[in-house]
């Protein structure tokens, strides 16, 4: 493998690369995104959706009311901060400035999407199951570790792009955040 | 007396830890509160904007923005720079490079990223009321980046010198392999690769 930057140059590349690949997100996300509901209401859904069915599976009763999922007297509301998509583009910023080649990033950037995906839904069915059963750690579970675990998995997909990225990344760089806000707890029903 | 590669990192990992709880922690909440707050209070007065800034509950380093007026509370606010967000990579990276300055550089970056968030907070509080949008933008998406991408780059320029070196000695026994083929904490520091961190 080759190594990712043989210079400071090239490090600085990618750097301004990165900052200006989430600059370009956040202003676009913040301005347009976030106000229309264009993406997040979606999202949401989604993510509640399969919370309800991971839940399920497990042998549970779940109910879905919008973007609330309830479990008996527990529920959870999937807020715009919570349904993941900041921890998303976070995941493809870097994907894009690091050094690769496009097609492979055709395919991992879509893997890596429905992994981060999959991820906030388990969290979410997880969150439930705190609201359910120890509701007194929610918060602490929300806010802290529940975040770690993104970041972890963000870390996880970042390593092996930086292995799977292919040959581009021995001659330079080719071509969001996660601000997980509180997944609203509701309160017993 | 020759201190053992692993040790030497989990020493540094401990010191590490120790200095942050117990100098750089409590030296955030100092600075948030007596400095940031009443520079930040200050601005909103001489700018005559409706805007305050209070203390949260849960810990020192962090202020809500309020209406000076009515109280409401605003999604905004400002938190002390270099955090969990540094210490928890610069501790894995202090492990796993503790002959390298890697963490020392992280921290200068978040250092950085912290003065470049508490300026654009100033001026959100002050003149510019989209410096707000921009200590946030800088706060969360930019030191999470860093954060991430820290340990991300250390590992993979790691692991390039290591298959490098072992692709150089493809017959070598493992006993007689180059220093760079070994563990990263027990290499020295001559034998990483020109860093993807500034070098020192």
């Amino acid at each position: 493998m080759a190594r990712p930057f043989a210079s400071h140059c090239g490090l600085a590349r990618f750097a301004v690369r990165m900052a200006a690949v989430y600059a370009a997100w956040f202003v676009a996300y913040d301005l347009f995104l976030l106000p229309r509901g264009t993406l997040d209401a979606p999202l949401s859904h989604f993510v509640t959706e399969a919370t309800a069915a991971v839940v399920r599976l497990f042998g549970a009763e779940a109910a879905v009311r919008g973007r609330e999922v309830w479990m008996g007297a527990a529920g959870v509301y999937v807020a715009d901060g919570c349904n993941g998509l900041a921890a998303l583009s976070l995941f493809v910023g870097f994907v894009l400035a690091y050094p690769g080649t496009w097609r492979r990033r055709a395919w991992f950037v879509p893997a890596g999407l429905a992994t981060l995906v999959a991820v906030n839904v388990l969290r979410c069915a997880f969150l439930l199951y705190v609201q359910a059963y120890a509701p007194l750690h929610f918060d602490t579970l929300h806010a802290y570790l529940t975040s770690y675990v993104f970041y972890a998995v963000i870390f996880a997909l970042w390593m092996a792009w930086t292995r799977v990225g292919g040959e581009a990344s021995a001659r330079g760089p080719g071509s969001g955040a996660f601000g997980a806000a509180p997944a609203t707890t509701l309160t017993a029903a | 007396m020759r201190v053992l590669p692993r040790t030497r990192g989990l020493v540094l990992c401990l010191s590490l830890a120790l200095a942050y709880v117990a100098l750089w922690n409590p030296l955030r909440g100092a600075l948030t509160q007596y400095a940031v707050r009443p520079a930040a209070t200050l601005m909103a007065a001489r700018w005559e904007r409706d805007l305050a800034v209070v203390p949260t509950d849960a810990n020192a380093h962090t202020l809500h923005v309020v209406r000076a007026r009515t109280g409401e509370r605003l999604p905004r606010g400002y938190t002390a720079p270099a955090g969990l967000l540094f210490v928890v990579p610069a501790l894995g990276l202090a492990l796993l490079f503790p002959r390298r300055r890697h963490w020392v550089y992280l921290l200068g970056a978040h250092l950085v990223l912290g003065a470049a968030a508490l300026a654009a907070f100033m001026l959100g509080m002050g003149p510019w009321p989209y410096g707000l949008v921009v200590q946030r933008f800088v706060e969360t998406t930019l030191a999470e980046a860093l954060s991430l991408v820290a340990p991300v780059l250390a590992l993979a320029a790691y692991r390039s010198s290591r298959d490098g070196s072992a692709a150089r000695t493809p017959s070598l026994p493992a006993s007689s392999l180059p220093a760079s083929s070994l563990p990263a904490s027990s290499l020295p520091a001559s034998s990483l690769p020109a860093s993807s961190l500034p070098a020192s």
